[in-house]
Protein backbone atom coordinates (compact mmCIF):
# COMPACT_ATOMS: atom_id res chain seq x y z
CA UNK A 1 0.00 0.00 0.00
CA UNK A 2 3.16 2.50 0.64
CA UNK A 3 5.15 1.69 -2.36
CA UNK A 4 1.09 2.17 -4.27
CA UNK A 5 1.16 5.92 -2.54
CA UNK A 6 4.46 6.55 -3.06
CA UNK A 7 3.98 5.47 -6.81
CA UNK A 8 1.03 7.63 -6.68
CA UNK A 9 2.48 10.39 -5.17
CA UNK A 10 5.78 10.50 -7.03
CA UNK A 11 3.46 10.75 -10.88
CA UNK A 12 1.34 13.39 -9.20
CA UNK A 13 4.59 15.45 -8.79
CA UNK A 14 5.40 14.92 -12.18
CA UNK A 15 2.11 15.71 -13.92
CA UNK A 16 2.23 18.81 -11.81
CA UNK A 17 5.62 19.65 -12.66
CA UNK A 18 5.34 18.76 -16.40
CA UNK A 19 2.01 20.79 -16.07
CA UNK A 20 3.72 23.69 -14.46
CA UNK A 21 6.28 24.21 -17.16
CA UNK A 22 4.18 23.69 -19.81
CA UNK A 23 2.00 26.70 -18.39
CA UNK A 24 5.62 28.82 -17.99
CA UNK A 25 6.27 27.94 -21.43
CA UNK A 26 3.38 27.87 -23.61
CA UNK A 27 1.06 30.56 -21.63
CA UNK A 28 3.50 33.71 -21.78
CA UNK A 29 2.70 36.90 -19.75
CA UNK A 30 2.14 39.71 -21.52
CA UNK A 31 5.16 42.23 -22.16
CA UNK A 32 3.23 45.04 -22.73
CA UNK A 33 -0.15 46.63 -21.85
CA UNK A 34 -2.84 46.40 -23.52
CA UNK A 35 -3.34 48.90 -25.94
CA UNK A 36 -6.57 51.25 -24.91
CA UNK A 37 -9.17 52.39 -27.27
CA UNK A 38 -9.24 55.81 -28.50
CA UNK A 39 -11.97 56.26 -31.19
CA UNK A 40 -14.61 53.95 -33.29
CA UNK A 41 -16.69 55.04 -36.03
CA UNK A 42 -19.39 53.30 -38.19
CA UNK A 43 -22.48 51.29 -37.35
CA UNK A 44 -24.93 49.03 -39.00
CA UNK A 45 -26.63 50.02 -42.41
CA UNK A 46 -25.65 51.26 -46.19
CA UNK A 47 -25.29 54.51 -46.03
CA UNK A 48 -21.78 56.07 -45.90
CA UNK A 49 -19.82 55.89 -42.98
CA UNK A 50 -21.91 52.83 -42.23
CA UNK A 51 -21.19 49.35 -42.54
CA UNK A 52 -22.46 45.42 -42.71
CA UNK A 53 -19.54 42.97 -42.12
CA UNK A 54 -16.59 44.98 -42.20
CA UNK A 55 -13.67 42.47 -42.64
CA UNK A 56 -10.11 43.77 -43.84
CA UNK A 57 -8.94 47.10 -43.16
CA UNK A 58 -5.65 48.89 -44.53
CA UNK A 59 -4.12 51.94 -44.26
CA UNK A 60 -1.89 54.13 -46.26
CA UNK A 61 -0.97 57.69 -47.01
CA UNK A 62 -3.45 59.18 -44.20
CA UNK A 63 -6.48 57.09 -44.94
CA UNK A 64 -8.05 54.26 -43.85
CA UNK A 65 -9.79 51.54 -46.16
CA UNK A 66 -12.60 49.05 -45.15
CA UNK A 67 -13.61 45.93 -46.97
CA UNK A 68 -17.44 46.76 -45.96
CA UNK A 69 -18.32 42.83 -47.14
CA UNK A 70 -22.14 42.73 -47.58
CA UNK A 71 -22.55 46.28 -48.74
CA UNK A 72 -19.99 44.80 -51.50
CA UNK A 73 -17.79 48.04 -51.34
CA UNK A 74 -14.52 49.23 -49.70
CA UNK A 75 -14.88 52.73 -48.15
CA UNK A 76 -12.47 55.19 -47.43
CA UNK A 77 -12.25 57.44 -44.19
CA UNK A 78 -9.63 60.20 -42.83
CA UNK A 79 -8.17 59.12 -39.95
CA UNK A 80 -10.30 60.82 -37.65
CA UNK A 81 -13.05 58.60 -39.10
CA UNK A 82 -14.56 61.28 -41.88
CA UNK A 83 -15.74 59.58 -44.86
CA UNK A 84 -13.84 59.97 -48.02
CA UNK A 85 -15.04 57.84 -50.74
CA UNK A 86 -16.15 54.73 -51.86
CA UNK A 87 -14.22 52.44 -54.11
CA UNK A 88 -15.77 49.49 -56.57
CA UNK A 89 -19.69 48.82 -56.73
CA UNK A 90 -21.66 45.46 -56.61
CA UNK A 91 -21.50 42.82 -59.02
CA UNK A 92 -18.69 41.10 -61.08
CA UNK A 93 -16.03 42.40 -63.63
CA UNK A 94 -13.79 45.39 -63.62
CA UNK A 95 -14.52 47.20 -60.26
CA UNK A 96 -17.23 44.95 -59.12
CA UNK A 97 -16.84 43.61 -55.97
CA UNK A 98 -18.79 40.82 -54.67
CA UNK A 99 -18.12 39.84 -50.71
CA UNK A 100 -14.55 42.12 -50.39
CA UNK A 101 -12.50 39.84 -47.58
CA UNK A 102 -9.00 41.17 -46.48
CA UNK A 103 -7.19 43.84 -48.21
CA UNK A 104 -3.67 45.20 -49.14
CA UNK A 105 -2.26 48.31 -50.14
CA UNK A 106 0.95 48.39 -51.99
CA UNK A 107 2.89 50.65 -54.56
CA UNK A 108 -0.66 53.53 -54.82
CA UNK A 109 -3.01 50.41 -55.50
CA UNK A 110 -5.24 48.54 -52.97
CA UNK A 111 -5.89 44.70 -53.46
CA UNK A 112 -8.92 43.41 -52.86
CA UNK A 113 -9.49 39.84 -52.36
CA UNK A 114 -13.22 39.14 -53.16
CA UNK A 115 -14.65 36.15 -51.78
CA UNK A 116 -17.12 35.57 -53.88
CA UNK A 117 -16.04 36.59 -57.16
CA UNK A 118 -13.21 34.07 -57.03
CA UNK A 119 -10.69 37.25 -57.59
CA UNK A 120 -8.30 39.77 -56.48
CA UNK A 121 -9.37 43.21 -57.89
CA UNK A 122 -6.92 46.21 -58.01
CA UNK A 123 -7.70 49.59 -57.89
CA UNK A 124 -5.70 52.83 -58.32
CA UNK A 125 -6.04 54.13 -54.25
CA UNK A 126 -8.25 56.33 -55.75
CA UNK A 127 -10.52 54.17 -56.52
CA UNK A 128 -9.65 53.98 -60.04
CA UNK A 129 -10.58 49.96 -61.84
CA UNK A 130 -7.50 48.76 -62.51
CA UNK A 131 -7.30 44.86 -63.10
CA UNK A 132 -8.87 42.02 -62.11
CA UNK A 133 -6.52 38.53 -61.20
CA UNK A 134 -7.66 35.33 -61.60
CA UNK A 135 -11.17 33.49 -61.92
CA UNK A 136 -13.09 30.50 -59.93
CA UNK A 137 -11.07 27.41 -60.21
CA UNK A 138 -8.45 25.17 -58.55
CA UNK A 139 -5.43 25.75 -61.25
CA UNK A 140 -2.26 27.90 -61.15
CA UNK A 141 -3.85 31.46 -60.60
CA UNK A 142 -7.45 30.31 -59.89
CA UNK A 143 -9.10 30.74 -56.86
CA UNK A 144 -11.81 29.21 -54.79
CA UNK A 145 -12.84 32.05 -52.02
CA UNK A 146 -9.92 34.47 -51.97
CA UNK A 147 -9.69 35.59 -48.63
CA UNK A 148 -6.52 37.84 -47.70
CA UNK A 149 -4.04 39.13 -50.04
CA UNK A 150 -0.48 40.88 -49.66
CA UNK A 151 1.93 42.39 -51.87
CA UNK A 152 6.12 41.16 -51.46
CA UNK A 153 8.72 43.72 -51.63
CA UNK A 154 9.45 42.46 -55.72
CA UNK A 155 5.96 43.58 -56.25
CA UNK A 156 4.41 39.65 -56.54
CA UNK A 157 1.44 38.92 -55.04
CA UNK A 158 0.69 36.19 -52.20
CA UNK A 159 -2.80 35.37 -51.87
CA UNK A 160 -4.82 33.05 -49.39
CA UNK A 161 -6.63 30.63 -51.16
CA UNK A 162 -9.58 29.88 -48.76
CA UNK A 163 -11.41 26.75 -49.96
CA UNK A 164 -7.87 25.19 -52.37
CA UNK A 165 -6.54 25.32 -48.74
CA UNK A 166 -3.23 26.65 -50.13
CA UNK A 167 -1.41 30.04 -50.34
CA UNK A 168 -0.07 31.08 -54.06
CA UNK A 169 2.29 33.13 -54.87
CA UNK A 170 1.48 34.98 -58.12
CA UNK A 171 3.58 37.43 -60.23
CA UNK A 172 1.54 41.09 -60.67
CA UNK A 173 0.16 39.75 -64.11
CA UNK A 174 -1.71 37.03 -61.94
CA UNK A 175 0.73 34.44 -63.62
CA UNK A 176 1.41 31.50 -61.15
CA UNK A 177 4.55 31.45 -59.57
CA UNK A 178 4.27 28.48 -56.33
CA UNK A 179 1.90 27.29 -54.00
CA UNK A 180 2.07 26.10 -50.61
CA UNK A 181 0.05 23.93 -49.22
CA UNK A 182 -2.02 20.61 -51.35
CA UNK A 183 -4.68 22.04 -53.50
CA UNK A 184 -8.20 21.02 -52.13
CA UNK A 185 -6.96 19.05 -48.89
CA UNK A 186 -6.72 19.94 -45.57
CA UNK A 187 -3.80 19.50 -43.62
CA UNK A 188 -4.13 19.47 -39.73
CA UNK A 189 -0.27 19.68 -38.04
CA UNK A 190 2.69 19.46 -40.39
CA UNK A 191 3.77 23.06 -41.79
CA UNK A 192 3.23 24.09 -45.31
CA UNK A 193 -0.38 23.03 -45.00
CA UNK A 194 -3.19 24.66 -44.08
CA UNK A 195 -6.83 23.99 -42.96
CA UNK A 196 -8.44 27.12 -44.39
CA UNK A 197 -6.38 29.90 -44.61
CA UNK A 198 -8.02 33.48 -43.79
CA UNK A 199 -5.09 35.99 -44.50
CA UNK A 200 -1.33 36.56 -45.42
CA UNK A 201 0.45 38.95 -44.52
CA UNK A 202 4.28 39.98 -46.00
CA UNK A 203 7.00 42.05 -44.28
CA UNK A 204 9.59 43.99 -45.76
CA UNK A 205 12.07 40.48 -46.13
CA UNK A 206 9.82 39.28 -48.11
CA UNK A 207 8.84 36.59 -45.87
CA UNK A 208 5.66 35.60 -46.14
CA UNK A 209 2.95 35.13 -42.86
CA UNK A 210 -0.10 33.19 -43.22
CA UNK A 211 -2.85 33.11 -40.55
CA UNK A 212 -3.33 29.24 -40.95
CA UNK A 213 -7.29 29.76 -39.96
CA UNK A 214 -8.87 26.90 -38.55
CA UNK A 215 -5.38 25.28 -37.46
CA UNK A 216 -5.90 28.06 -35.00
CA UNK A 217 -1.77 29.44 -36.12
CA UNK A 218 0.56 31.44 -37.89
CA UNK A 219 3.01 30.48 -40.65
CA UNK A 220 5.87 31.76 -41.55
CA UNK A 221 7.89 31.14 -44.89
CA UNK A 222 11.12 32.20 -46.19
CA UNK A 223 12.10 34.25 -49.41
CA UNK A 224 12.75 30.83 -51.13
CA UNK A 225 9.59 29.77 -50.00
CA UNK A 226 10.85 27.31 -47.16
CA UNK A 227 9.17 27.05 -44.20
CA UNK A 228 10.95 29.47 -41.22
CA UNK A 229 8.83 29.31 -38.12
CA UNK A 230 5.35 28.87 -36.76
CA UNK A 231 3.03 29.55 -33.07
CA UNK A 232 -0.31 29.47 -31.18
CA UNK A 233 0.23 27.01 -28.76
CA UNK A 234 2.87 24.07 -28.46
CA UNK A 235 4.90 24.56 -31.54
CA UNK A 236 1.87 25.99 -33.60
CA UNK A 237 0.90 21.91 -33.90
CA UNK A 238 -2.63 22.74 -33.36
CA UNK A 239 -5.87 20.61 -33.53
CA UNK A 240 -8.80 21.47 -35.78
CA UNK A 241 -10.08 24.42 -34.35
CA UNK A 242 -13.25 22.24 -33.08
CA UNK A 243 -11.52 21.13 -30.35
CA UNK A 244 -8.74 23.50 -29.61
CA UNK A 245 -10.82 24.33 -26.38
CA UNK A 246 -7.34 26.04 -24.61
CA UNK A 247 -7.34 28.56 -27.62
CA UNK A 248 -8.10 31.06 -25.21
CA UNK A 249 -4.59 31.49 -23.64
CA UNK A 250 -2.30 34.33 -24.17
CA UNK A 251 -0.52 33.37 -27.41
CA UNK A 252 -3.29 31.30 -29.01
CA UNK A 253 -5.86 32.00 -31.41
CA UNK A 254 -9.47 30.82 -31.96
CA UNK A 255 -9.74 31.57 -35.58
CA UNK A 256 -7.17 34.01 -36.75
CA UNK A 257 -9.04 35.95 -39.17
CA UNK A 258 -6.55 38.90 -40.43
CA UNK A 259 -2.69 39.85 -39.84
CA UNK A 260 -0.53 43.32 -40.06
CA UNK A 261 2.86 43.62 -39.52
CA UNK A 262 3.98 46.90 -38.70
CA UNK A 263 6.05 49.25 -40.60
CA UNK A 264 8.68 50.28 -38.25
CA UNK A 265 9.59 47.52 -36.18
CA UNK A 266 8.24 43.97 -38.03
CA UNK A 267 5.76 43.38 -34.86
CA UNK A 268 2.48 40.93 -35.95
CA UNK A 269 -0.97 41.98 -35.25
CA UNK A 270 -3.52 39.10 -35.52
CA UNK A 271 -7.02 39.27 -35.00
CA UNK A 272 -8.04 36.71 -32.93
CA UNK A 273 -11.67 36.48 -33.65
CA UNK A 274 -13.39 33.90 -31.69
CA UNK A 275 -11.25 35.44 -28.86
CA UNK A 276 -12.61 38.96 -29.67
CA UNK A 277 -9.09 40.46 -29.22
CA UNK A 278 -5.98 41.25 -31.22
CA UNK A 279 -3.05 40.24 -30.65
CA UNK A 280 0.74 41.30 -30.91
CA UNK A 281 4.23 39.23 -31.15
CA UNK A 282 7.35 40.10 -31.95
CA UNK A 283 8.47 38.88 -35.78
CA UNK A 284 9.50 35.61 -34.26
CA UNK A 285 6.07 35.10 -32.98
CA UNK A 286 6.94 36.16 -29.31
CA UNK A 287 3.60 37.29 -27.17
CA UNK A 288 4.00 41.07 -26.88
CA UNK A 289 -0.22 41.74 -25.37
CA UNK A 290 -3.47 41.59 -26.56
CA UNK A 291 -6.34 43.69 -26.38
CA UNK A 292 -9.93 44.01 -27.82
CA UNK A 293 -13.59 45.11 -27.35
CA UNK A 294 -16.12 42.42 -25.94
CA UNK A 295 -19.24 41.79 -27.48
CA UNK A 296 -22.36 43.07 -26.21
CA UNK A 297 -24.49 39.80 -27.04
CA UNK A 298 -23.89 36.93 -29.33
CA UNK A 299 -21.03 37.14 -32.29
CA UNK A 300 -17.53 38.23 -32.36
CA UNK A 301 -15.85 41.56 -32.63
CA UNK A 302 -12.48 41.53 -33.67
CA UNK A 303 -11.79 40.23 -37.64
CA UNK A 304 -9.27 42.84 -39.17
CA UNK A 305 -6.50 44.73 -38.41
CA UNK A 306 -4.35 47.13 -39.60
CA UNK A 307 -1.07 48.90 -38.59
CA UNK A 308 0.06 52.47 -39.68
CA UNK A 309 3.49 53.83 -38.95
CA UNK A 310 3.17 55.71 -36.29
CA UNK A 311 1.92 52.67 -34.21
CA UNK A 312 -1.34 53.24 -34.24
CA UNK A 313 -3.45 50.29 -34.86
CA UNK A 314 -7.24 50.56 -36.63
CA UNK A 315 -9.52 46.94 -36.40
CA UNK A 316 -12.61 46.28 -37.56
CA UNK A 317 -15.33 45.17 -35.17
CA UNK A 318 -17.84 42.72 -37.14
CA UNK A 319 -20.87 42.17 -35.14
CA UNK A 320 -20.86 45.92 -34.10
CA UNK A 321 -19.79 47.12 -37.31
CA UNK A 322 -17.34 49.59 -36.39
CA UNK A 323 -13.86 50.34 -37.18
CA UNK A 324 -12.20 50.60 -34.06
CA UNK A 325 -8.98 53.05 -33.38
CA UNK A 326 -6.31 51.52 -30.29
CA UNK A 327 -3.39 53.44 -29.27
CA UNK A 328 0.07 51.76 -27.38
CA UNK A 329 -0.19 53.12 -23.26
CA UNK A 330 3.58 52.91 -23.29
CA UNK A 331 5.40 56.05 -25.41
CA UNK A 332 7.05 54.87 -28.78
CA UNK B 1 8.34 27.36 -6.33
CA UNK B 2 6.48 23.70 -6.17
CA UNK B 3 3.81 25.62 -4.14
CA UNK B 4 3.42 27.73 -7.43
CA UNK B 5 3.21 24.90 -9.27
CA UNK B 6 0.62 23.07 -8.34
CA UNK B 7 -1.60 26.09 -7.94
CA UNK B 8 -0.90 26.96 -11.66
CA UNK B 9 -1.03 23.29 -12.22
CA UNK B 10 -4.13 23.57 -10.38
CA UNK B 11 -5.60 26.40 -12.03
CA UNK B 12 -4.66 24.63 -15.75
CA UNK B 13 -6.89 21.50 -14.73
CA UNK B 14 -9.59 23.87 -13.42
CA UNK B 15 -10.05 25.61 -17.01
CA UNK B 16 -9.86 22.38 -18.94
CA UNK B 17 -12.43 21.35 -16.76
CA UNK B 18 -14.72 24.39 -17.14
CA UNK B 19 -13.83 24.82 -20.78
CA UNK B 20 -14.84 21.18 -21.55
CA UNK B 21 -17.92 21.20 -19.95
CA UNK B 22 -19.19 24.57 -21.46
CA UNK B 23 -20.87 22.98 -24.69
CA UNK B 24 -22.88 20.92 -22.73
CA UNK B 25 -24.75 23.84 -21.13
CA UNK B 26 -25.25 25.94 -24.35
CA UNK B 27 -28.49 26.92 -25.08
CA UNK B 28 -30.26 25.50 -28.11
CA UNK B 29 -30.82 28.03 -30.44
CA UNK B 30 -33.96 29.98 -30.64
CA UNK B 31 -34.67 29.40 -34.27
CA UNK B 32 -38.36 29.97 -35.03
CA UNK B 33 -39.86 28.49 -38.12
CA UNK B 34 -39.98 30.31 -41.16
CA UNK B 35 -43.36 30.61 -43.89
CA UNK B 36 -40.82 29.78 -47.02
CA UNK B 37 -37.47 29.18 -45.35
CA UNK B 38 -35.36 26.06 -44.39
CA UNK B 39 -33.51 26.74 -41.04
CA UNK B 40 -30.48 24.97 -40.33
CA UNK B 41 -28.35 24.15 -37.67
CA UNK B 42 -24.75 23.60 -38.97
CA UNK B 43 -21.67 22.25 -36.91
CA UNK B 44 -18.63 24.54 -37.01
CA UNK B 45 -20.00 27.80 -37.96
CA UNK B 46 -18.02 30.52 -36.57
CA UNK B 47 -15.99 33.17 -38.81
CA UNK B 48 -17.52 35.39 -41.40
CA UNK B 49 -15.60 33.11 -43.89
CA UNK B 50 -17.60 30.02 -42.57
CA UNK B 51 -20.79 32.04 -43.26
CA UNK B 52 -19.86 33.24 -46.45
CA UNK B 53 -18.66 30.26 -47.85
CA UNK B 54 -22.10 28.32 -47.31
CA UNK B 55 -23.91 31.16 -48.36
CA UNK B 56 -22.18 30.87 -51.60
CA UNK B 57 -22.75 27.25 -51.87
CA UNK B 58 -26.66 28.00 -51.24
CA UNK B 59 -26.88 31.14 -53.53
CA UNK B 60 -25.97 28.94 -56.16
CA UNK B 61 -28.66 26.25 -55.88
CA UNK B 62 -31.90 26.70 -57.68
CA UNK B 63 -34.80 28.43 -56.09
CA UNK B 64 -32.94 30.13 -53.35
CA UNK B 65 -33.80 33.91 -52.71
CA UNK B 66 -31.12 34.42 -50.10
CA UNK B 67 -29.70 32.63 -46.64
CA UNK B 68 -28.67 34.36 -43.39
CA UNK B 69 -26.56 32.75 -40.81
CA UNK B 70 -26.56 33.54 -37.55
CA UNK B 71 -22.87 33.02 -36.30
CA UNK B 72 -23.40 33.67 -32.80
CA UNK B 73 -26.01 30.02 -32.74
CA UNK B 74 -24.82 28.08 -35.49
CA UNK B 75 -27.98 28.76 -37.29
CA UNK B 76 -28.52 29.13 -41.36
CA UNK B 77 -31.67 30.52 -42.57
CA UNK B 78 -32.06 29.68 -45.88
CA UNK B 79 -35.13 31.37 -47.94
CA UNK B 80 -36.49 29.94 -50.99
CA UNK B 81 -39.22 30.60 -53.79
CA UNK B 82 -42.14 29.60 -53.03
CA UNK B 83 -42.34 25.77 -54.17
CA UNK B 84 -38.85 24.94 -53.79
CA UNK B 85 -37.94 21.90 -52.19
CA UNK B 86 -34.82 20.34 -50.98
CA UNK B 87 -34.41 16.88 -49.53
CA UNK B 88 -32.50 16.30 -46.83
CA UNK B 89 -29.71 14.57 -48.36
CA UNK B 90 -29.74 17.83 -50.82
CA UNK B 91 -29.35 19.91 -48.02
CA UNK B 92 -26.48 17.62 -46.51
CA UNK B 93 -24.75 17.90 -49.40
CA UNK B 94 -24.49 21.61 -50.10
CA UNK B 95 -23.31 22.27 -46.24
CA UNK B 96 -20.75 20.04 -47.06
CA UNK B 97 -19.50 21.03 -49.95
CA UNK B 98 -19.10 24.70 -47.98
CA UNK B 99 -16.85 22.30 -45.28
CA UNK B 100 -19.56 21.80 -42.84
CA UNK B 101 -21.81 19.23 -41.06
CA UNK B 102 -25.23 19.73 -41.48
CA UNK B 103 -26.44 18.81 -37.73
CA UNK B 104 -30.51 19.38 -38.03
CA UNK B 105 -32.78 20.33 -40.40
CA UNK B 106 -35.22 22.81 -37.48
CA UNK B 107 -37.44 23.64 -39.60
CA UNK B 108 -38.81 23.20 -42.95
CA UNK B 109 -40.81 26.09 -45.08
CA UNK B 110 -44.64 25.84 -44.36
CA UNK B 111 -45.86 27.36 -47.65
CA UNK B 112 -47.67 29.81 -45.14
CA UNK B 113 -47.50 33.19 -44.55
CA UNK B 114 -49.54 33.48 -41.45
Amino acid sequence: MKRLLAWLSGIAVALVIVLGLGWLIWVPSPHEPPYRLVASWGGAGTAPGQFQDPIGIAVAQGKIFVADARNHRIQVFDRSGQFLSVIGHPGTGLGGLGRPMNIAIANSKLYVADYWNDDIEVFSVDGTPLQVIGHSGSGPGEFKAPSGVAVLPDGNLVVADFYNQRVQELRPDGTFVRQWGETGKKGYVRSGTFNYPTDVAADTQGNIYVADGYNDRIQVFGLSGRFLRMWGGPFGLHLPASVNFLGSLNGWFKTPTAMAISPTDGDVFVADEENDRIQKFTAHGKFLTAFGTPPQGPGFTETGVAVASDGTVYSTNLVADKVEVWKARTPR
Amino acid sequence: MLRLMIKLAGLFSLSLGLIAVTPAFAAPANTGSHPNAYVLQVDGLACPFCAYGIEKEFSRQLGVENTNVNLANGVLIVTVKPGTRFSDAQLKQVVHAAGFVLKAVVSRPTGKTS
